[in-house]
């Protein structure tokens, strides 16, 4: 039985993953936004927060106080990234330019969590 | 295997594909000293590297601060005493100004040059500025004028040009009469909050949000302008300074908090959205109503004025 129906099953199969890896790649990279503002916390409190939909295209420089030392995070029209942080592995450093809602940088070291929430509410466009 | 079977599993597969969203490309590009972000819905045969060079190429042309090589532009006319020559898109752009300007009644001015940039440099030290300096730019705008000749443009006089006020919206009624050549219907473009130009979405609406306000409008294929004193200000004993500039008075203080204005025309938004918040508010119902413009007045967080046709949605 499994003969007969061998290349139904590879096909189906096939498609089933070619759909599985078309979703993962719609949420991964569209799910941005155009009004994108960035939440960057301690532990407890929220440190500042920067609508990124209006910052230029020239990345700004700002400084976040970490648990041990201060970050320096780069600020541009809806991107956000950290340049520099002291913390021993440099996973926040190494996950770059984030502009999508669903990663969060996070340095443990410092205490630092950086997430973009979509601003828009549900609308294509705030004026 | 059976054709029908292969049907089948071929409607499988793109309904598989399609159920993962609407293909949207979306691009960002920064002139004007701000950016343009572009939406086109499901249309693939958009030319977004043709679009963008035309936009690249108007924000070179209506700079008044930067000279290019081998171009003439708003920079070259600024530091001529004489005709300069310049590109056809320039010389309409800024004829299209004057035109503006008498349109408007002077509300609107191409000559506002030198009084602006006083304006932008007090913003920017969060200072008021000389008095005498507004009152001696005041006087180079009223004794001044733009002549043209053949493809050439020249300033009579000492003011100077700045085109902020219109090249942003005049540029998306280009864009705009592009796309309709090229049966491009689906686009949400926006540049820089103040100049939007609405095609559909899929047919439908898009919904507009107004800031610092939880509602908004839903609205298709039109162009929106917008003016607010949320942008580029500073605020002196509990005074809004901002970036509009009356040209007949050279206050920065608007009578209104934001404008938002509709119509079919992105360039007379833009010129407008600016022009109302110079004026009172009998006067801005009146001028919709001659010309067909949809109007949302904000003051004090909330809407005191909008025309009849606007649904809002909480």
């Amino acid at each position: 039985m499994f003969k007969k129906y061998k290349a139904d099953i590879i096909l189906i199969c096939s498609l089933i993953i070619v759909g599985l890896l078309s979703c993962i790649i719609y949420f991964n990279f569209y799910n941005s936004s155009n009004h994108l503002v960035a939440n960057i916390t301690d532990s407890n409190n929220t440190l500042t927060q920067i609508d990124l939909s209006i910052e230029s295209d020239a990345e700004r420089e700002i400084e976040v106080i970490g648990l041990h030392n201060d970050l320096k995070v780069g600020v541009k029209h809806n991107s956000i990234r950290v340049i520099y942080s002291s913390c021993p592995h440099q996973d926040c450093v190494k996950i770059g330019s984030v502009s999508t809602t669903n990663k969060p940088i996070v340095c443990l070291y410092n205490k630092v969590y950086i997430v973009l929430i979509d601003n828009s509410g549900g609308n294509d466009i705030n004026i | 295997m059976h054709l029908k079977k292969i049907k089948f599993i071929s409607l499988l597969f793109i309904l598989v594909l399609s159920s993962c969203g609407d293909s949207v490309v979306s691009k960002t590009i920064y002139p004007f000293s701000t950016y343009l972000t572009m939406n086109f819905y499901n249309e693939n045969n958009v030319d977004i590297d043709y679009i963008e060079d035309l936009i690249n190429e108007y924000d070179k042309l209506a700079d008044p601060y930067n000279s290019y090589e081998g171009i003439n532009n708003v920079y070259t006319i600024n530091n001529s005493s004489d005709f300069i020559e310049v590109d056809t898109k320039l010389y309409d752009l800024i004829k299209y100004s004057e035109d503006m300007r008498i349109k408007t009644s002077g509300y609107f001015n191409p000559l506002i040059g030198n009084l602006s940039l006083t304006w932008k440099n007090a913003i920017e030290n969060k200072a008021l500025p000389n008095e005498e300096i507004i009152s001696q730019e005041l006087e180079e705008i009223s004794n001044s004028s733009l002549e043209f000749s053949d493809g050439k443009i020249k300033i009579n006089g000492e003011a100077n040009i700045d085109l902020g006020a219109i090249t942003k919206g005049y540029v998306l009624n280009v864009l705009k009469d592009y796309l309709k050549e090229n049966n491009i219907s689906k686009y949400l473009i926006n540049g820089g909050n103040s100049s939007i130009i609405l095609g559909n979405k899929n047919g439908g609406d898009f919904k507009i949000g107004i800031n610092n306000l939880s509602m908004g409008f839903k609205a298709k294929e039109i162009s929106i302008g917008t003016s607010s004193v949320d942008e580029q200000n500073f605020t002196l004993d509990n005074i809004i300074y901002s970036h509009i500039i009356n040209p007949f008075t050279g206050s920065a203080i608007s009578k209104h908090e934001t404008i938002i204005v509709m119509n079919d025309n992105a360039a007379l938004m833009d010129v407008y959205s600016t022009v109302f918040m110079m004026l009172d508010l009998e006067d801005i119902k009146s001028i919709c109503a001659d010309n067909d413009f949809k109007v949302i007045v904000i003051d004090n967080k909330q809407i005191t004025y909008k025309d009849s046709e606007i649904e809002l949605y909480v």
